[in-house]
């Protein structure tokens, strides 16, 4: 039989985006060792409906480590300690009975707090449409292999794609910056023929609503791409910066 | 240059990319000048005469007013640009984790910028003062040599050099040079500013091909060995010079 | 109940030109004047939104994610299936068609899968346009797989996440939308209500998630591209989030749920490991191409699996069928897993609900690197979850809830029987018949919102001609007094139980009864069960919190609600259809070796239920589905 371990959380607390927050102590008991994070809290959350208390508001959605969703610091690492795994994919095997875990939102400025655990993220949202896209309408596009892509480009363009745009590049970021995030769509696009003719506008647009957006700069440490669950290299932010350049001298 | 190109540049210079390319650039020169810096002065182990002749030729070239100019401006650029990114990446996150965030990645070096910056700019103003206007140490900076057939002698204490022709006498670096460094808290300070100057550099040139968009996944490691080798010789190479005075190997 | 599905005449692969040609198109400078409403941003959503405001409507999507990116079509793996026959290996429009028809048991409409694989060729092309980073082989020309047994490699695909590059590929194209003003993108806002007036779709009410705002809005055409119902059995492979509300709200406003049975089982998910366990994961049934399935031949044998030896160990799929082998369809796969377990040769330690894939020979033949290289995500993703690494002892996988065939009835316009209600993508039934194939799903969402609703509701609003309506329509008031008077309601109920407790029995009671097995007695027992169900839970439930601000447990509880109703309603259509037919499985309707009977004579129809009032029996309407290019055949996989 699994063991069984005593979890203590220490989970961030807070109405609403302007109230004062705080960190709330819970004794979670009988914590095992195949369940997801999510499910501890999940536990947790029904203990304190069940005696009469609000349970604790996070965000979470596939709970397969693909949509994006969850979005927790985990004792100062987003999605907690274990490399390229989303908190939902985190399991209770990596603590150790007895653990006192500190839980907190992704922190920065352009992810305010709605409650508790949840941020809003549609600054994301607003630098993608601000030109993360390939401007072709449905219909009139050419068979799909009229324009042969070799592998490695291809491969390295879904590397930079496989960005479940969760933020915690952000969170983890000493600036919280969003380069990483934006490297990645921009890297993407740019690695791909299809992304050619929109290429300079993009990236000067994308950047221009980065910062409009009050992210930080990038001061190359890292920690973005050491945070990411889906492991995109830091080639991203190269390449945005070398992107950006290309524009902006040769508005293209 | 058309209007559009015009406010494409002022944007671009306003991003937060621009400003990254700013400190990149000046980063360079400033580079490329602290290494050309130490190597030259390492000539103070060949002697007065050739000291002098490196100190004699840098002064009569009419290129060294670009140069400072040149200088003048990356360090003015570096800190202008370095400000506001440091303001801007101080207000991107508004409230601190309760729990810091754990280091994967980010260095100590890299973490401090701002600070060894600091340190830099005091370091710079007062090894200007020091050694190339005279306001600190003044007694130090008015050392001169007379040429004697065609050999460079350090003229006498109380030798009246009003007889001599301009060009039959030269500053003598050198003797400043080993003057300068006979205190102990002078030869300190020195020490110390050059361990900023390390750390400094330590993070400084391998994020300086990042923001420029020349480091990928095969060459970061280089770069950032290239680095922590710049950072660590120009260290050895500078504090060699103040141990070497007070250790009586460089002497009048 | 007008169900006349209004395919149009003549020669099958003609209809969709001629159609279209015959479809009334709205003028270009009056595309402006019409709103469109479209719940839900997955694949079928957001391409339709994108698509529908490049064409120049005014396009308002609402979704419950906090972003129109995290829709649950993000974590389809396989690939998407398209008949471009660039392998030469004598792929067509038809044969896609034939083999979906077949794949579906025989309970689809021609006429519709016929269009769905004509257009699956511009999907890729569209996709491809946009910049989706499609596997590609060393030539640079798109990589093909052969997928869920089908006979040729028609299924292009992105590494094992397939549906997120299409979603992140139509987000994209709806995030243009956005940025140009033409589309409004509300997220995090539940559809409550469907509004009608004069027996027209024309709004919906909304409950903004984050203030608790209940919000009424018009249009002249509302759009489904809800999803499907898999979470009514509480674990499934769907996201937490996924619900029947917006589809459940229109059938209570009359539309038509079309065969809700039809449900589809995943063979190879994790198994659960405990009480706690909150969803299933799925891994790509790709796994299947080279792992064996097998159990002990003893029962509640607790050996470890490498003590077992080769005699002992009964491969019953190899051993069952030995022509497809591992290969089987997926509910054939499915329901043999829960055979071997029902007779207590599971292998998950108590309970014993899982079986073993075992990659012991495909590592001998292949090596480790060999097997990483085809499966290595899949492989990292078991790791991650059980524990349990797959290159050294088999994994153990168990059949889960994965896709639902049913949902709300439309026509060959894809409008439902209410006039201007649009339904697309799984929140529809029409293309997958009884059983949907591998590789189908995306592929019938991008159809559905690139393709074919784009055109098909221009015909509605070139022809309804209703006149505007607004939010200050009586309807709309009474719609938000509703939605305020339910929410009200569960905030004060004086429970003790958590919204989940009741998800979860719902959950077991539909597995057990409504499952991968059915029985008359089960689901007449399941009928029982959940009307008194439902009447605990509004009784002694607890949601906590308040309706003006973000409460997840609100949204849950109103889900939870409308789940406990629309159970029944799947009891019902699995009850009437006296066959078994794809994933429809009755234990009264197999073969003497256990297979699926179907009954053509009498089942070849599609089941429309009409809502009669909350604990009444629905009003069965049929679609009857004539072959006339597909001919009724039996499935055999030995």
């Amino acid at each position: 039989m699994a063991k069984s371990m005593k979890i203590t959380v220490r989970v961030w607390r807070q109405t609403g985006p302007d109230a004062p927050g705080h960190l709330e102590e819970h004794l979670v008991p009988n914590v095992g060792p195949d369940m997801s994070f999510l499910e501890m809290l999940d536990v947790l959350n029904e203990h304190l409906i069940e005696t009469g208390k609000t349970p604790i508001a996070f965000d979470h959605d596939c709970r397969e480590g693909i949509c994006g969703a969850c979005s927790m610091v985990i004792n100062g690492s987003p999605h907690g300690p274990r490399k390229a795994t989303t908190t939902c994919q985190l399991h209770m095997r990596s603590f150790d009975d007895g653990d006192v875990i500190t839980i907190e939102p992704w922190r920065a400025k352009a992810f305010p707090i709605v409650k508790d655990l949840v941020v809003d993220r549609s600054s994301f949202d607003r630098i993608i449409s601000s030109g993360g896209y390939v401007s072709v309408n449905t219909g009139g596009a050419p068979d799909a292999n009229a324009i042969p892509i070799g592998k490695a480009d291809a491969d390295e363009a879904f590397d930079y794609a496989a960005c479940i745009g969760c933020g915690a590049c952000v969170a983890a970021c000493p600036n919280a910056s969003a380069m990483l995030f934006v490297g990645a769509k921009v890297a993407h696009l740019a690695k791909m023929p299809q992304g050619q003719v929109e290429r300079g506008k993009r990236v000067l647009n994308m950047i221009q609503t980065m910062d409009n957006e009050g992210f930080g700069s990038c001061t190359n440490h890292g920690e973005c791409s050491a945070s990411c669950p889906k492991e995109i290299n830091l080639d991203a932010i190269a390449t945005l910066n070398r992107e950006f350049m290309r524009a902006s001298l040769f508005g293209k | 240059m058309s209007q559009a190109n015009n406010s494409r540049l002022l944007a671009v210079m306003n991003s937060t990319i621009g400003l990254k390319l700013v400190m990149a650039t000046t980063g360079f020169v400033l580079v490329g000048f602290v290494v050309a810096h130490m190597l030259g002065n390492l000539q103070i182990y060949l002697g007065p005469t050739v000291f002098n002749d490196y100190a004699q030729m840098m002064q009569s070239t009419k290129l060294v007013w670009v140069l400072r100019l040149i200088m003048l401006g990356a360090i003015a650029g570096h800190i202008a640009a370095a400000s506001r990114l440091t303001m801007r990446n101080a207000e991107s996150r508004e409230n601190e984790y309760e729990a810091s965030l754990k280091s994967q990645t980010s260095s100590a070096a890299g973490k401090l910028m701002m600070h060894t910056g600091i340190i830099l700019l005091i370091f710079i103003v007062v090894h200007l003062g020091h050694f190339t206007v005279g306001l600190i140490q003044p007694e130090n900076f008015h050392f001169q040599e007379m040429l004697q057939g065609n050999v460079w002698v350090r003229v006498p204490e109380g030798f009246d050099t009003s007889t001599l022709a301009a060009s039959e006498l030269r500053h003598d670096a050198y003797t400043m040079f080993v003057r300068g460094f006979q205190g102990p808290a002078m030869a300190l300070f020195y020490i110390v500013c050059n361990c900023a100057v390390m750390f400094h550099l330590y993070h400084a040139v391998a994020s300086m091909f990042a923001t420029l968009g020349l480091s990928n996944r095969d060459s970061r490691g280089l770069f950032k060995l290239v680095g922590i080798k710049i950072a660590v010789l120009v260290l050895l190479g500078n504090i060699s010079f103040p141990i070497a005075v007070q250790l009586g190997f460089v002497h009048l | 109940m007008d169900l006349n599905a209004r395919i149009p005449s003549g020669p099958i692969a003609k209809k969709w030109e001629k159609h279209r040609f015959d479809m009334k198109l709205v003028n270009p400078a009056n595309k402006r004047k019409f709103d469109v409403i479209v719940v839900g941003s997955g694949l079928a959503g957001a391409s339709a939104s994108a698509t529908m405001a490049e064409l120049g409507y005014n396009v308002r999507c609402f979704c419950y994610q906090d972003s129109p990116r995290r829709a649950h079509s993000i974590a389809a793996q396989g690939g998407i299936n398209a008949a471009k026959n660039y392998q030469n290996d004598g792929d067509s429009v038809y044969r896609l068609f034939y083999d979906t028809v077949k794949g579906g048991d025989f309970r689809s409409r021609e006429a519709n899968v016929y269009r769905l694989s004509q257009v699956s060729v511009n999907i890729i092309d569209q996709c491809v346009a946009q910049g989706v980073p499609f596997a590609r082989e060393y030539g640079g020309m798109l990589a093909n797989r052969s997928f869920g047994g089908a006979q040729v490699s028609r299924t292009f695909y992105a590494r094992g996440q397939t549906g997120q590059q299409l979603l992140l590929g139509a987000y994209q194209a709806l995030s243009r939308q956005i940025g140009l003003k033409n589309v409004q993108m509300f997220p995090r806002h539940e559809m409550l209500d469907l509004v009608l007036v004069d027996g027209h779709a024309r709004g919906i009410v909304t409950r903004n998630l984050i203030t608790g705002e209940v919000r009424s809005w018009a249009a002249d055409a509302v759009v489904l591209a809800s999803g499907g119902y898999g979470n009514v059995f509480y674990l499934s492979t769907n996201a937490k989030g996924c619900n029947v509300t917006a589809t459940y709200r229109a059938y209570r406003r009359g539309a038509g749920f079309a065969n809700p049975c039809f449900t589809q089982i995943h063979p190879t998910c994790i198994p659960v490991s405990g009480h706690y366990q909150s969803k299933l994961t799925l891994m790509s049934e790709s796994l299947r191409n080279d792992g064996r399935v097998w159990v002990p031949k003893k029962k509640g044998d607790a050996r470890a699996p490498k003590d077992i030896p080769e005699a002992e160990r009964d491969y019953y799929l190899e051993r069952k069928y030995p022509s497809f082998g591992n290969l089987v369809p997926r509910d054939v796969a499915s329901r043999n897993a829960k055979l071997v377990c029902d007779e207590g040769r599971g292998v998950n330690g108590p309970g014993s609900n899982a079986v073993y894939l075992d990659f012991a020979d495909a590592i001998k033949r292949l090596g480790d690197k060999g097997v990483s290289d085809r499966y290595g995500n899949l492989f990292d993703m078991y790791e991650r979850i059980s524990g349990d690494n797959p290159y050294r002892t088999p994994m153990k996988i168990y059949p889960a809830v994965h896709y639902t065939m049913g949902g709300l009835w439309v026509d060959y316009n894809l409008m439902s029987n209410i006039p201007g209600l649009h339904v697309i993508g799984e929140a529809n039934f029409s293309d997958h018949g009884a059983n949907r194939l591998g590789a189908s799903a995306l592929m019938q969402g991008l159809a559905d919102g690139y393709f074919i609703l784009p055109y098909t509701i221009g015909n509605y609003l070139a022809t309804a001609n209703k006149g505007k309506v607004t939010t200050d329509h009586p309807a709309f008031k009474a719609a938000e007094q509703g939605v305020h008077a339910r929410t009200t309601k569960l905030l004060s109920l004086e429970g003790k139980r958590s919204v989940d407790s009741f998800h979860r029995e719902l959950g077991l009671i539909m597995w057990n009864h409504c499952g991968m097995a059915r029985t008359r007695e089960g689901l007449q027992k399941a009928l029982g069960l959940i009307p008194e169900l439902r009447d605990r839970f509004w009784r002694e439930v607890r949601v906590p919190g308040s309706g003006e601000e973000l409460n997840p447990w609100l949204e849950k509880a109103g889900r939870v609600a409308d789940f406990l109703e629309f159970g029944e309603v799947m009891c019902h259509d699995a009850l009437t259809r006296e066959e078994s037919c794809g994933g429809h499985f009755r234990e009264e309707y197999q073969t003497a070796n256990g297979e699926a009977l179907r009954d053509d004579e009498n089942y070849c129809w599609g089941s429309v239920w009409e809502f009669q009032g909350v604990g009444k029996t629905p009003k069965l309407h049929k679609e009857p589905f004539s072959f006339e290019y597909v001919k009724l055949a039996t499935r055999n996989y030995k």
